[in-house]
């Protein structure tokens, strides 16, 4: 069943050739076809429930004709299909803005590229069986340690395939696998639901390393089991990993040369000026080794990077892609993303690495006198954000005393302004350890000295 | 071979307990704008099935793909996967089986409207933004439709074929004042409903105009806690988040403890406060069907009757697991994915407070209206109002922003302490669960809660 043998993308073939639009005088054009096949299997309730085999395919149609841009996109890959994707085209050229992209020719990828180690044979050989020892043998441990929680899980395998043609002689394609393994802990009691989630991926089951599921579980449940009061007001707060993209995520926007090309992001004109604390670096790499948003190339045939954005808190380059490169006049960083096969390149991160800072987590945790640990809020993301300014309630936080987690906080929320909290004079810390988060962010714990911590009368 | 015969020859061959299979052919078209750019124009082509067996002694296999032609290998692979497994036994409740065949019936069919035409409306719409006031510097607008054609066969002898349109508007502005940037949107969802109900929303896009303008004005709310009028749009969302995703059955049917907390019979609110959720409202509701994922045809459940809560939703396999009526709740957003116990559309039903009435005897409050989104955690829910007042000594006073109401849902229900008489479905959007995006609907009239956290920067 595996697909990571063999050629890619062969319904793609010779396509650009045939299509009509592409026979004028200028005309040029790009497709993308992507496939995968994934196994998936889901416990409910601490016990096997469900086991999905899922294969998809499609390709994203791109071109330029008479001075238009236009594009499509397809799952439909039967001959019938590919013949209607030609008048999708066409339409969709009539009504296009005028473009000038032009698609690249083959650049030579970064030597770091040779090897990356995206696609694991043992990944790809994994059976249902395999998955459901893997979620078997993580639920157990949970199960022993908290026999009133109810847990779900899920652990799937994918291999993928994508190849990207154009009409300037480019042909490339990749092949990879992913190993993921999530579990949902659900404690109720009475008034009082604890919903907890963790999720680790990877190219490979020891890559993506499951037990740190189990392990992150344990931690944040064992905190939780008392409920504690606490005093609002400004607080130190010590963000986990998975808690902070709350704080990082206006930044990023503001990083996309989406915003940038639509005149919103606030860093628009602030190349090369100090914008935050000088302990912050931020770097982009899409050659790190094993990490998922790896290639030798981005998604429109860009070699890729290891480009940093952010150095010692100097902002140094966005991420672009061939269109908001073109737009904002700047090169193309190898930053041109899908959010699938028939999805639009926008620029996108391959791998976000916040480098760390000097203390340890302990050492982080035991500064606070007194002050709110927040793994997860309640509606990030909502709103307006791209200005930098949040306010949340918070969903899993605890409270810290004398350095030592001491119990779960309820109904509390945080605000503030990232730009602020962050900003070149800011005393916020990082944390040396730097996790994986979603296999392509690298994040560190992060402390804020004074944040505004809203409680309940 | 057309999809009945695909399908049927298919289910004939199966040697599972149970099978069903859903082929879709979906065929659509977006438009979008960003300030005078036209960012996208273009159609898109979908198909694929979704196949789920039940094992003889045990739960579900299930397969997903996009080559039609290997149906009957994915009805083999989807068996072999609840072989593969030793899951408990999975049980549905009983349905009779139905043969129905539902095409759409749009009066000004989109699906015969040219790419071109499209990109029209929406860019006159997109105009009217950027001129109605200066400050508005850009816009977001969204035009996008399809007709999502359902083929659904099961094993028991269940045949249906539906045809779903869709068409989602959105015209959001963006207004600028120097370092302040404000946006303003507004959304429609409609279902069942052709091209006409785009043509004419001139109206919206000012709109969506003047309020980003005006929150320019708005000083960002003082947090802290008041009482809180929602508008019935804002009211909508609040039921849908705060309520109706605990009384999702695929929450409770396998956690004891989640069944105590939602006990049937259990005060949930004052003898003001009713909710349902029905299937069987006007057709351009989204949540309108009249046969869910799983060919079980859609109800009115009454959810909350007179504060106590007395119904819950379902699908085949969670009735079946409590002992329960099954209620066509069953939904699943495409091909790709397993249908899951969903919302159709959700609502506080009339009462019988007028928004004088409401109002008058609020001393400090904040009246938030319109939803920019919202979330639930099950016992915890946030959600943040597109624009609001504060309330003053019984009157509706000066605009705030950044307002997010949050609480927790069994002590805020307790606290609606006014439903108004101006019931409306003011709300249609979509809801996200386990990855899968489903139209649903809103409604409610406006209603008075006290005690409620209110999120702000100061």
């Amino acid at each position: 069943m595996s697909t990571s043998e063999g050629p890619l993308g062969t319904k793609s073939e010779g396509l650009l050739s045939r299509l009509a639009p592409l026979s004028t005088e200028g005309a040029r054009g790009e497709v993308f076809e992507a496939s995968f096949d994934t196994l998936e299997v889901g416990f409910s309730a601490g016990a096997v429930k469900s086991a999905l085999a899922r294969e998809s395919s499609g390709i994203g149609l791109r071109a330029v004709a008479e001075g238009r841009m236009g594009f499509v996109g397809s799952r439909d890959l039967s001959a019938e299909g590919l013949a209607h994707l030609e008048k999708q085209l066409v339409n969709s050229l009539e009504v296009g803005d005028p473009a000038e992209m032009t698609f690249p020719s083959t650049q030579a990828p970064d030597p770091a590229a040779a090897d990356l180690g995206l696609s694991s044979p043992i990944t790809a050989a994994l059976t249902i069986p395999d998955l459901v020892e893997t979620g078997e043998a993580a639920l157990a441990q949970l199960k022993e340690r908290f026999p009133d929680v109810t847990f779900d899980a899920t652990v799937r395998r994918s291999v993928g395939r994508s190849r990207l043609q154009n009409t300037s002689g480019l042909d490339t394609g990749e092949a990879y696998t992913v190993f993921s393994f999530s579990v949902e802990a659900n404690q109720t009691q009475d008034e009082d639901v604890l919903l907890d989630y963790a999720y680790v991926v990877g190219t490979s089951p020891e890559a993506a390393a499951p037990q740190r599921v189990v392990d992150e579980l344990v931690q944040r449940l064992t905190w939780s089991q008392t409920v504690v009061e606490w005093t609002p007001g400004k607080l130190p707060v010590l963000f986990s990993p998975e808690g902070s993209s709350l704080i990082w995520s206006p930044l990023l926007q503001a990083l996309s040369g989406k915003t940038v090309m639509l005149g919103t992001s606030p860093l628009r004109e602030r190349s090369g000026e100090q914008i935050l604390g000088a302990q912050i670096t931020l770097t982009d790499d899409g050659l790190r080794p094993g990490a998922l948003g790896s290639g030798a190339y981005d998604e429109e045939g860009i070699p890729r990077a290891t480009r940093s954005l952010i150095k010692a808190g100097v902002l140094k380059g966005f991420v672009h892609s061939l269109e908001t490169a073109l737009a904002t006049g700047s090169e193309p960083t190898g930053n041109g993303e899908r959010g699938g096969a028939t999805a639009r390149p926008e620029p996108g991160f391959a791998n976000l690495i916040l480098s760390g800072g000097d203390q340890s987590f302990e050492e982080l945790l035991a500064s606070i006198d007194y002050g709110i640990l927040v793994h997860s809020v309640i509606g990030e993301g909502q709103g307006n954000t791209l200005p930098g300014t949040f306010s949340n309630p918070l969903d899993l936080a605890f409270l810290i005393e004398g350095g030592v987690v001491k119990g779960r906080i309820k109904d509390g929320s945080i605000a503030g302004d990232i730009y602020q909290l962050l900003g070149p004079d800011t005393t916020a810390r990082l944390s040396r350890e730097v996790v994986p988060v979603g296999g392509s962010s690298f994040l560190p714990w992060l402390l804020i000295d004074d944040l505004n911590v809203v409680g309940r009368e | 071979m057309d999809f009945r015969q695909r399908i049927e020859q298919a289910l004939s061959k199966s040697r599972a307990r149970f099978t069903e299979i859903r082929l879709e052919v979906t065929r659509g078209s977006r438009v979008i704008y960003r300030g005078q750019r036209l960012e996208a124009a273009q159609e898109t082509l979908d198909r694929g099935g979704f196949v789920r067996c039940l094992a003889k002694g045990g739960g579900w296999g299930a397969a997903t793909f996009n080559d039609l032609d290997l149906l009957e290998q994915k009805v083999g692979q989807a068996l072999a996967c609840a072989e593969a497994i030793s899951a408990e036994r999975v049980e549905l409740a009983e349905v009779e089986p139905v043969v129905i065949e539902q095409l759409a019936s749009m009066k000004e069919d989109f699906r015969n409207v040219a790419l071109r035409d499209k990109v029209a409306v929406l860019k006159e719409l997109n105009e009217v933004m950027l001129a109605t006031e200066e400050t508005v510097s850009s816009t977001r607008s969204i035009y996008a439709d399809r007709v999502q054609t359902v083929y659904y066969g099961n094993s028991q002898g269940t045949w249906i074929v539906e045809e779903r349109p869709l068409i989602d508007l959105y015209c959001m502005a963006e207004a600028v004042r120097g370092d302040d940037v404000q946006t303003a949107g507004e959304a429609m969802t409609f279902s069942n409903t052709g091209f006409e109900a785009i043509r004419g929303q001139q109206a919206r896009a000012r709109i969506a105009a003047r309020r980003a303008r005006e929150q320019l004005d708005a000083t960002p709310v003082k947090g802290g806690v008041y009482p809180v009028i929602l508008n019935p749009s804002l009211a909508g969302v609040f039921v849908h988040e705060a309520f109706g995703h605990l009384s999702e059955s695929d929450f409770v049917f396998e956690n004891e403890e989640a069944q105590k907390a939602m006990r049937m019979g259990r005060r949930f609110g004052r003898e003001i406060l009713s909710i349902a959720d029905s299937g069987l409202e006007g057709p351009e509701l989204p949540g309108t069907h009249a046969y869910d994922d799983e060919g079980v045809p859609m109800s009115r459940t009454q959810l909350v009757k007179d504060g106590i809560l007395v119904g819950r939703l379902h699908s085949r396999e969670t009735a079946a697991r409590l002992g329960e009526d099954p209620t066509g709740n069953a939904r699943a957003q495409d091909y790709n994915h397993p249908p899951l116990v969903r919302m159709r559309n959700t609502f506080i039903e009339a009462g019988e407070t007028s928004f004088e009435d409401m109002i008058s005897d609020v001393e400090l409050g904040v009246y938030a209206l319109k939803s920019r989104g919202g979330q639930t955690c099950l016992g915890n829910f946030s959600f943040s109002s597109a624009y609001a007042y504060m309330i003053r000594d019984g009157k509706v006073a000066e605009p705030v922003r950044d307002v997010i109401l949050a609480g927790n849902l069994f002590e805020t229900l307790e606290n609606v302490t006014a439903v108004g008489n101006d019931f409306s479905w003011d709300n249609a959007g979509r809801c996200g669960k386990n990855g899968q995006r489903m139209p649903v609907g809103m409604g409610s009239p406006h209603i008075r809660i006290e005690n409620v956290v209110v999120g702000g920067a100061s």
